[in-house]
This record gives C-alpha cells, sequence and structure tokens, in this order.
C-alpha cells in the first residue's frame, strides 16, 4: 500500500474534494449501489429515530472502489461510515486511516461474541478491529436435481468426498435425452481472477495447502498439496473432460448461464445465484450442497463478506458510531445484507430460514478470510496465469505451481 | 459485352462478399438482441428470434445505468470536440497563413503529440489529472480527449486553409479588418466542409474512446456508454441479450451521425491524414 | 492595440501548443521521472527498469505486440486496398455500398469487441455453428481460450474493425490519379491488372504510407478489442504492452514500474516510427 503514497498525497490538495464536510449532525455515507434502495430504507428509518442527526447516504460503484476508498482515506477528505469488501479491510487499516472500534462498540453495546469469528477477523489488525462485518457468504455446490436423477444418481445424497464427486461429475457428463451436450461439473477459468481464486483456493486450503501462509510469510503453493488440489481442479477439464470446452472463458455469470440453460450439471457459487436461476427457468429443480472434501479432510471456503468502517478522519465521529449502532441491530443488519447477516442473532430472521440456503449456511462454518496481503491482486494473478497454463494441458498442474510460486516469492516482503 | 458484363457481375459478386463480411456481425448484434436467455443460449443458434422480446432494451433503458452514461458520453464529446474545434481553428490558421520562428519546430511537436501511444501516458497523465482534481469529472475526459482529437483536427483544417485562395483574405484585410475577424467572417465560412469532418472525426473519436475513460472515469457520474458496455459483461448481470441491446443502442446514434455526414467528412480525413 | 505581425503567427499556434504540451510534454517529462523513483519519491536509478526487463511477461507481451500490430496492418492494408479498388469500379449503388462499409470503424472497439467476442463463443457461438454446418470444423474450437486461435482471431476483429479505413483512403487516393494515365496504358495495350500493377499501386505509394503509419500508431495504442475480449489471456497468449502497463498501474497500483514499461515502450515506438519514417523519406 505504500506503493500509493505518491498518488495520496497528490490527492490530499483539497481540490480533489469527495466528500462535503459535514456539520454536526450530518453524516456521509458511502453505500454500494446494489444496496442502494435497502441503505435508503435504513436511513429513512434511522432519521425517523434519530430526527437531530441527517444522514447523506451517496451509492457508489463498487468497480474501482477500492482505489477511491484508498485515495479517501490516505487525503483525510472522507465520509463518516464506508462500506468495504471485507479484503479491503486489512489493507486500508493498514494505512493508519481507520478508527479503531472496540471502545465505539462497547459504549454502544455491542456484543462482539455475536458476530461470526472470521468475519471479525477480515476486520482485524495488529489485534485491534477496525471494521465491523455486516454482511457474510460462502460458496456451496448448486447442482441439477433432474440430471443427477437422469444419470442414476440419487439427488438428496450429493457426493461427499473428491474422489466420489469426480465419479458422480463423470456420470453427469452425457449426452441428455434431449440432445443437450451435458457437463458434470463447471468450473472457472477465465473473467475476472476473483472467480477463480473463489472457486479454486477452497479446494487448496483443505488439501492443507496454501497460495500464501495466512501470516503472509511463505509461499504455499508449491507443496504437495496445493498441487494436488490444483490438479483436481484443473484436471476436470484436462483430464476427465467433466467441464465445458468454454472453461477458459468462464466466470462465474457465465457458469450460472450455464447451468441455467442446462449444459453444466453442477457448479461452485454463492447464495445469490439462487433467485436468477428460479427466475429464468423456473422448471429447474436445484439441489444445493456443500462443497467435496479430500477423504479425511475437512472443508473449507472462502468467506465473502462486507464490513463498515469508520475513517480516522471522519468529520462526525460521534454521530457516524450511533448509525453504526443502529445498522448493527440484528433487524436492520439481516434487512440490508444481500446474503447473510454476520451476526448469529440476525441469522435467525425469517428470510434466512429458507431450506435451499442451508448448504450456504453451513459452508459458512468453514469460510476463511483471503491472506491480507497488499499485494494479493498481483499474487493472484499470477496464481491465475499458472492455473490457465494448466488447463491449457501447457504445464502439469505441478510445473505450473512451481512456477508461480517462485514468482510470486519476491511478492511476500514486500 | 460478355467480357464486359462478366467483369460487371464478379464486381457484384465480391462486392456481396464484402457487404456479407462487414455487415454480418451488426446483424447479428441486431437478432441476438431481440431473443429471449434461453434462446440465447441455445444449440444450434436460431436465425431469427422464436419468440422476439424486446426486455432487453427494456432492462438497458429502464434498469441499468446506461442512460447516464448517454448523457455523459454525450456532453464529454460534445465539450472536447467543441474546445479540439476552436483550438484546431486557431491553430491551423496560423500554420497555414503565417511564417513564424519555430513553426517547424511547433508542426513536429504536433506530429509527436498524434505518434505518441496513448498508452505510455495514461499513468503519469492519471497523475496529473489527480493533482489537478480532475479525475472522475467531466472536464478532465474532455481536457484527456484533446490528446486524442487535436493533432489530426490540426493537419485537417491546415490543408483546407491552404485550399482556400489568400486574395480573398487580403481584400479584407486592406480595408481593415483583423486577421481573427477575417479568419471568422471569410476564411471559416469558406472551410465548412473541412469544419465539419473535424466536428465528426473528433465527435466519433471520444466517443467511442474506452481506455482514458476506463482509468479516469470512476462511478457513474462520469463514466461513458463504452465503459457501461464493458460493465455488463464483467458484472454480476452479465447477460448477452442486453449486452446486444447495448451495443445496438450505442452503434445507431453514431451510425446515423456519420451516414448523414459521411461525405463531407471523408473527404476532410483523406486530407488531413495523408498530409499529417 | 495591434500585435506586431511577426508575432500574429505564433498567436494563432500558441493555445493549442500549451494544452498540448499541458497534457502531453508535461506527461511525458514525468513518466521519467516516475521511472527513475520509488512511490516514496527516491531515485532509484534504473531499478524499476531492471525489474520490469525481468518480469516473465514483459518480452511475451512486446512479442505479442509486434505480432498483433504487424499482422493487423498486413492484412488491414491489403485488404483495404483490394476494397478500394473494387469500390473504384463504376456499378449500380456504389454509394450505399461505399457509406456502408465504412461503419465498422465508426462503431465503438468495444461495440466490435463484445459482439465479436459473442459470435466467437464455443458453445453458442455463431462462429463455430457455421464452421461446423460447413463441416470446416468437426469439433468446437475455442477461438479465444485455445493459445494457437487467440491471436488470429483477435487480428481478424482489428481487421474487420480497420480495413474500411484504408479503402476510403485509398478510393479517395485512387480519384486522384489522372484518367488520362489509364488511357495511355489501354493504348499501350494493358490489361485489368497491369494497370493496377503499373499505374495504380504506384501512384497510391504515398497515401499507403501514411495510412501504414497511422494504423501502426493506432495498433500500438489500441487496447480495447484485446482488452475486452480476452483480457490478455488465455495464460497471457495474449497480453499486449499496453495492457501490461495498464495493469501494473490500475490493478497493481505499482506506477513506477509501469512508468519504466511505459518509457521502454515508447522508446521503442519511436524507434520503429523513425525507422518507418526514414524509410519513407529516403524512397521519395
Amino acid at each position: 500500500m505504500r506503493r500509493l503514497s505518491t498518488l495520496a498525497l497528490m490527492a490530499a490538495l483539497p481540490l480533489g474534494a469527495v466528500a462535503t464536510p459535514a456539520l454536526s449532525g450530518e453524516i456521509t455515507w458511502w453505500a454500494p449501489e446494489f444496496g442502494e434502495e435497502r441503505a435508503a430504507e435504513l436511513v429513512r428509518r434511522f432519521e425517523e429515530a434519530h430526527p437531530d442527526i441527517q444522514v447523506n447516504m451517496e451509492p457508489v460503484v463498487t468497480n474501482g472502489l477500492q482505489n477511491r476508498i484508498l485515495v479517501a482515506l490516505r487525503s483525510g477528505n472522507t465520509p463518516d461510515l464506508i462500506d468495504v469488501a471485507n479484503g479491503w479491510n486489512i489493507p486500508f487499516a493498514a494505512t493508519g486511516g481507520l478508527l479503531p472500534l472496540e471502545e465505539v462498540l462497547a459504549e454502544k453495546n455491542i456484543p462482539l461474541d455475536d458476530f461470526l469469528p472470521a468475519a471479525l477477523e477480515t476486520a482485524t489488525y495488529e489485534d485491534t478491529l477496525y471494521g465491523l462485518p455486516f454482511r457474510a457468504e460462502a460458496h456451496a455446490l448448486i447442482y441439477n436435481k433432474a440430471a443427477y436423477r437422469e444419470a442414476g444418481l440419487d439427488p438428496d445424497s450429493p457426493p461427499e468426498t473428491w474422489a466420489e464427486f469426480v465419479e458422480a461429475s463423470k456420470a453427469l457428463t452425457r449426452t441428455t435425452e434431449s440432445g443437450v451436450e451435458q457437463y458434470g461439473f463447471g468450473i472457472a477459468g477465465g473473467g475476472e481472477v476473483s472467480n477463480t481464486i473463489f472457486r479454486s483456493l477452497p479446494f487448496i486450503w483443505m488439501n492443507g495447502g496454501n497460495i500464501i501462509s495466512t501470516d503472509l510469510s511463505e509461499v504455499g503453493l508449491d507443496s504437495p498439496e496445493s498441487i494436488e488440489a490444483v490438479d483436481f481442479y484443473t484436471s476436470m477439464l484436462t483430464e476427465h473432460g467433466v467441464a465445458p470446452p468454454s472453461t477458459l472463458e468462464n466466470d462465474g455469470t457465465a457458469l450460472r448461464r450455464l447451468f441455467i440453460a442446462g449444459t453444466i450439471a453442477q457448479y461452485q457459487s454463492g447464495q445469490f445465484d439462487l433467485a436468477s436461476i428460479h427466475q429464468e427457468n423456473p422448471d429447474l429443480e436445484v439441489g444445493t450442497a456443500l462443497l467435496p472434501h479430500p477423504e479425511g479432510k475437512e472443508r473449507a471456503a472462502i468467506l465473502g463478506g462486507w464490513n463498515f468502517v469508520i475513517p480516522e478522519a471522519a468529520p462526525n465521529k460521534e454521530d457516524a458510531a450511533t448509525f453504526l449502532a443502529f445498522l448493527a441491530e440484528p433487524e436492520n443488519m439481516g434487512y440490508y445484507t444481500d446474503t447473510f447477516p454476520a451476526r448469529e442473532s440476525a441469522m435467525e430472521l425469517e428470510r434466512f430460514q429458507d431450506p435451499e440456503l442451508g448448504s450456504f449456511r453451513e459452508m459458512l462454518k468453514y469460510a476463511r478470510q483471503q491472506p491480507p496481503s497488499a499485494n494479493w491482486v498481483q499474487i493472484t494473478q499470477i496464481y491465475f496465469d499458472y492455473v490457465q497454463e494448466a488447463l491449457l494441458g501447457s504445464m502439469s498442474a505441478e510445473e505450473a505451481m512451481t512456477e508461480a510460486a517462485a514468482e510470486i516469492e519476491p511478492l511476500l516482503g514486500q | 459485352m460478355t467480357a464486359r458484363s462478366r467483369s460487371l457481375s464478379v464486381v457484384y459478386l465480391m462486392v456481396a462478399l464484402l457487404i456479407a463480411v462487414s455487415m454480418f456481425p451488426f446483424l447479428w448484434m441486431l437478432v441476438s438482441s431481440f431473443k429471449r436467455l434461453n434462446e440465447l443460449y441455445t444449440v444450434p443458434p436460431t436465425w431469427i428470434p422464436e419468440t422476439a422480446t424486446w426486455s432487453n432494451y427494456l432492462n438497458v433503458l429502464l434498469e441499468s445505468n446506461v442512460p447516464r452514461y448517454f448523457l455523459n458520453s454525450l456532453v464529454i464529446s460534445a465539450g472536447s470536440t467543441a474546445i479540439a474545434l476552436v483550438l484546431a481553428i486557431l491553430a491551423s490558421y496560423g500554420f497555414a497563413r503565417f511564417r513564424f520562428r519555430g513553426k517547424s519546430l511547433s508542426i513536429s511537436l504536433i506530429i509527436v503529440g498524434q505518434l505518441l501511444p496513448t498508452a505510455a501516458i495514461i499513468v503519469p497523465l492519471y497523475v496529473v489529472l489527480n493533482y489537478l482534481g480532475l479525475l472522475n469529472t467531466y472536464l478532465g475526459l474532455i481536457l484527456a480527449y484533446l490528446i486524442l482529437t487535436l493533432p489530426l483536427s490540426v493537419f485537417m483544417l491546415i490543408s483546407y486553409f491552404k485550399g482556400i485562395p489568400v486574395e480573398l483574405e487580403e481584400a479584407a484585410i486592406v480595408d481593415g479588418a483583423s486577421r481573427l475577424g477575417v479568419l471568422l467572417r471569410i476564411t471559416l465560412p469558406l472551410s465548412l466542409p473541412g469544419v465539419v469532418a473535424v466536428v465528426v472525426y473528433a465527435f466519433v473519436t471520444t466517443w467511442n474512446e474506452f481506455i482514458f475513460a476506463l482509468c479516469f472515469a470512476m462511478d457513474s457520474s462520469t463514466k461513458t456508454l463504452p465503459i457501461g458496455l464493458a460493465e455488463f459483461t464483467t458484472e454480476f448481470h452479465t447477460d448477452w441479450g442486453a449486452v446486444m441491446a447495448a451495443s445496438v443502442i450505442m452503434t445507431v446514434p453514431i451510425a446515423i451521425l456519420f451516414l448523414a455526414m459521411q461525405r463531407l467528412f471523408v473527404g476532410g480525413l483523406t486530407a488531413g491524414a495523408t498530409k499529417g | 492595440m495591434r500585435i506586431p505581425k511577426r508575432f500574429q503567427g505564433i498567436m494563432f499556434v500558441l493555445p493549442a501548443l500549451f494544452v498540448l504540451a499541458m497534457l502531453v510534454f508535461y506527461p511525458i517529462v514525468y513518466t521519467v521521472v516516475l521511472s527513475v523513483t520509488d512511490p516514496a519519491g527516491n531515485y532509484v536509478g534504473l531499478e524499476n527498469f531492471r525489474s520490469m526487463i525481468d518480469a516473465r511477461l514483459t518480452a511475451r507481451a512486446f512479442w505479442n505486440t509486434l505480432i498483433y500490430v504487424g499482422f493487423s496492418i498486413i492484412f488491414q492494408v491489403l485488404i483495404g486496398t483490394a476494397v478500394g479498388i473494387l469500390l473504384n469500379n463504376e456499378f449500380w449503388g456504389r454509394g450505399a455500398v461505399r457509406a456502408l462499409i465504412v461503419v465498422p470503424w465508426v462503431i465503438p472497439g468495444i461495440v466490435a469487441a463484445t459482439t465479436w467476442a459473442w459470435m466467437f463463443h464455443t458453445e453458442f457461438g455463431i462462429i463455430n455453428y457455421m464452421a461446423q454446418s460447413a463441416h470446416v470444423i468437426d469439433q468446437p474450437v475455442g477461438w479465444l481460450t485455445n493459445p494457437d486461435t487467440v491471436l488470429p482471431a483477435l487480428i481478424t476483429v482489428n481487421v474487420w474493425k480497420m480495413f474500411p479505413f484504408v479503402a476510403i483512403m485509398v478510393l479517395a487516393g485512387l480519384q486522384a490519379i489522372p484518367n488520362d494515365l489509364y488511357e495511355a496504358a489501354r493504348i499501350d495495350g494493358a490489361r485489368k491488372h497491369h494497370e493496377i500493377l503499373y499505374v495504380t499501386l504506384p501512384h497510391l505509394r504515398p497515401v499507403l504510407m501514411s495510412i501504414t503509419l497511422l494504423l501502426a500508431i493506432w495498433g500500438l495504442n489500441a487496447i480495447t478489442i484485446i482488452y475486452a475480449m480476452t483480457k490478455g489471456g488465455p495464460a497471457n497468449r495474449s497480453l499486449i504492452t499496453p495492457i501490461q502497463i495498464f495493469r501494473h498501474a490500475f490493478e497493481f497500483f505499482r506506477f513506477n514500474e509501469a512508468a519504466a514499461l511505459s518509457v521502454m515502450f515508447f522508446g521503442a515506438t519511436a524507434l520503429l516510427m523513425t525507422l518507418y519514417i526514414r524509410i519513407y523519406a529516403e524512397k521519395d
């Protein structure tokens, strides 16, 4: 993050006004555009209960948001409350631009033990809490029940282990009665890097490997465990042929389309896909299951989600804390999140009881945060490039990961 | 006669092939934009939508940022074109009618401006715009786009102005008019085709520009249409039907503008580009 | 107050020069400064250059750029010239055809890229469907994901997009050739292809020269098509230098390294351009 200091220095000039200096009784909140309506509703409710505080909610586009926030934090010209993706929280905290929250939360009686521990970890930098998680999610397996039946599999007991999963995927790879070329398991191999990270890194973790260690001190990509997991992932295409030929152009969205079209019978994704599957193909019988794990080892998933942060330079920290406490109330948190809330008590709300969500909720227990490295984007780009090499068959998983590890190594110490 | 008609039919055949290749992607874009989602993802693809639908267009127009991006594109393209035109008219007149010290140096500076790979200046331009507080503003993009349009516009107009007899101006100067007055009242009206060519060129170039907008526009207040289209293919709601509908919406205005002006435009461009 | 005559010219030219200086020359100087400093602004010599030259991708990206731009230009000029000559014939509907074929050139690059990406789609793309129906291929080809086809596919799109520009320029050049030259050739008993070879092409040479230069500049600038269609993938098989610069700057936030790469790219381009202009000037 140091690398941005030149830039940030320049942004420190007041010319680049990004947020209006708030008067007391007025706060500015940057909330992502996709939740704009619910955010506006929460602001309405809050202002009703606190007539003396006015909230200016600014919907922000997530594309390029990380950089925009970083520039704001560096320049000291910030809003009072920001929604940040949980992967950004620690790098932001490392700039020194965020307010430590423990005291604030204690004052407002927000019980931290009600929050998902893994979610809190995404906001913890050097043993201090710099953010409050409000949204949490993890991928699970989504599958087509009818396709299971047609392939002679039991739609009510999806595969548990890697070996079972490969067998099931092979059985599902067939030409269906209606003449569709169906593939057993859609993996991501294209689009934005994060698509492939979210779908392959959990397998590496399950098997006991990693890309880099949690304390950022070591590269673990060339360990036998990591290589075996990457091989498990890429051989879906290269060896077993259960992933469609378009794998290298498929991202998460493409996989959902292929699933809706009946071209793939299983894929990994978050619960947000369910609504559009039901809407676009109401006849499709959707099953959800936990991700398969290696024999004798535990499952894993990447914890996705969003946290609230208050910048150190926020003009009106006091009212921002009041608003934060309001948003953290289980009912409001449950209303605001697109996926799951980060609080156990909010999880009890009606909207999270849908049985279809069960697997996603269960997967949350296995979810971990991505390594909070400032170079994570570059590291994952290198990893992704070599996963593609393996998918192309131009390198074996072992060769690819050994080379990737060698290239990631110099990025660690920075 | 037979040889002639044979060669003519060869010409027609080749022209037909040419039209087919040039136009096919547009045809496919149009067909796809009317398909429902399920039909888009069908093998084999259908040539005519089974159940044609406007829903892709409605999605784009009502449920996305595309209308806002359209407005941004319009403001930025119009603003940048206007500034480029004024600067180019003045500069070209200076180059076409005067001799002064440093003239050839100035011309070569403008040539360098045109030769410069944009990729090489994105980074410093980002820093400069940031320093001036112009990132994510209309003005920032309007200025950045001058880099792309100004040099060729200058060359297009120089050749036009040179084609206008100096005698016409000299008469007016003898009558006491200033050079600026002469330019505005005599030379410019006579160069209207050249001016139109510059306007179309600058407008089309800025309307289509992608990479500066990608780097310097950060939210829906300044993002332009090309960025909007790119977002359609990367955000969660990727949807080829909507992407194709948005493509049609982006293509139509520019194609109409171009087809209406193409005679003037092609004349002006060939004059400028071959000399530049 | 009247401005002395010898200053009048420069007064007209100054505003444009000032704007270009601010937007082009200052950034160039600044790039050089960035390229030899670290993020804190300390001088680090050639450190950034060294790390970019060592990066495995730099050479590959540069090579890809040369292939992409080189082959694009060759086909753009060949096809464009042929089309220009074709459209110089008298036939019914010539005006309409001339106008129509230029449309690919005026539409936004991003539109061309997304439309072609959809046509190239492995499973649902119309190109695979047509090729399979015509028995040209028997398995769907992953045009944009196969290392052997990705650059040719991208070059195809680039050629499709730009050949109309060459065609209209050539057409304009053809119309400037005096008719009596053709008549003289015909009296000498020249056939059609002789005419093209000995009358048309020599006269087009200056036009083709400047077109090639413009195409090279635009080609080296062109990120849009590749960025939108493959982002440089698969496994960097279509990564070009401009995209590499963009990645380092705006995805990795390594502005100093990106600046070093920019300087090298600018140097290489300037060298190519100078060579080209030198050769061009000598032949005249």
